[in-house]
């Protein structure tokens, strides 16, 4: 009696070993490798793909914020004499145009209302439509963008962060469009601190006496009695403060020290307007606890959640991988190297 | 078991190209569309 290897005849030969059977460990590395693998790729296009879609200024924005400056002094073209010790209320609403807008650009429309409040009379009312990058914050120049206002309207090029700062603001100068001005004006990095427990750049923007156009109006009005009309410089200065959250770019609070007046030869002749405006803190407020969910989202989006992907998935990933190749390197003692196929007589 | 370590890495792969797309398709629409009851000249009167 003689056992022989499986083949034809008698002859003994090798035979590719059968593949083996899985097993609960092989498909349970198996699972966890490609598990591993779907986590790891996730974590890594979370944070370099859909972040980099899905991060940026919504086209649907709708914000109210209020600011105040007490003791102003203006001047009324209603009661044709300069009013002073007056408090202002600017009430800003920011309307995003959706339909303007495209996946890269966003479209807002900005009506801010002047209204004397100590005489219950409004001052003046400015609209600014400016579109721009739905990351940068840049204005560009297109759908329409214009400001208007008692002094006129604006159609011409606009740059500069338009009404926010960057998504992930450094701290850094930025160019800020004024309005006023009409042109960017450099807003330095000035500082941090913290808004209703959001950690905040402070920015500050400095407009030296600027003249910004020329204004005719009755001599009397400016002490020249001899002269039935005059036409007088205006010039613009102003110092503003920004305090902006760097994850988001919104503004959370800002402060506008401001002062029009009107020149002749280099002396102040009337002034315009003068006054201190800053965001009511119940504004603050409000804006602020509509920042805090985009920044959470975007902590989340960009930070955590593609950390907590990736180091899981490379975890498992290993961990898939080492079942399956230990497994292969330890074949099972049960499964024979040689089979006996049939016994020779 | 080096292919089949290599096919389910690929399945996971393309699962999750798959998963991110339709995530920021998702989260996208949620930036968008027109607000409700928001008029532009407020004048602060009221």
């Amino acid at each position: 009696m003689a056992t022989t290897v499986a083949g034809s005849g008698t002859t003994p030969s090798r035979q590719a070993p059968a593949r083996q059977p899985l097993g609960v460990l092989g498909i349970l590395g198996l699972v966890l490798t490609g598990l591993g693998a779907f986590l790891l790729v996730s974590g890594a296009l979370l944070r370099y793909f859909v972040a980099g879609d899905v991060v940026k200024f919504p086209l649907n924005e709708y914000q109210i914020a209020t600011l105040a400056a007490p003791d102003v002094t203006y001047f009324s073209s209603a009661q044709a004499k300069p009013l002073s010790g007056v408090t202002m209320r600017v009430t800003r609403t920011t309307v995003g145009d959706s339909a303007a807008g495209s996946d890269h650009r966003a479209v807002w429309n900005r009506f801010s209302s002047y209204i004397d409040t100590t005489n219950g009379v409004p001052y003046d009312a400015v609209t600014q439509r400016s579109a721009f990058d739905r990351r940068s914050g840049e204005a560009v120049n297109c759908c329409g963008a214009a400001i208007s206002s008692t002094a006129g309207t604006y159609t011409g090029p606009q740059s500069g962060q338009a009404f926010t700062w960057p998504i992930g603001a450094g701290q850094q100068p930025y160019q800020v469009f004024d309005t006023v001005l009409r042109r960017p004006v450099t807003a330095d990095f000035s500082g941090t601190s913290t808004i209703a427990g959001i950690p905040v750049n402070r920015y500050t923007e400095v407009v030296r006496a600027a003249k910004v156009g020329t204004q005719k109006l009755p001599g009397q009005l400016v002490g020249l009695k001899g002269q039935a009309t005059v036409t007088l410089d205006e010039f613009y200065q102003t110092t503003a403060t920004y305090w902006v959250d760097p994850v988001t770019g919104t503004v959370l609070d800002e402060e506008h020290n401001e002062k029009l007046t009107l020149r002749s030869g280099g002396q102040q002749r009337l002034i315009l307007l003068k006054g201190d405006f800053q965001v009511t803190p119940a504004s603050v407020a409000a804006i602020a606890a509509a920042d805090r969910p985009h920044r959470s989202a975007i902590v989340s989006i960009t930070t955590t959640v593609p950390l907590l992907l990736g180091i899981s998935g490379a975890v498992i990933l290993a961990a898939g991988i080492l079942l399956s190749v230990s497994r292969r390197r330890r074949p099972s003692r049960s499964t024979p190297r040689y089979q006996t196929v049939g016994m020779v007589p | 078991m080096l292919a089949r370590l290599f096919i389910v890495i690929a399945i996971g792969a393309v699962l999750a190209v798959g998963g991110s797309m339709l995530t920021a398709i998702y989260l996208s629409g949620m930036t968008s569309g027109t607000p409700a009851n928001a008029p532009l000249y407020n004048y602060g009167t009221g």
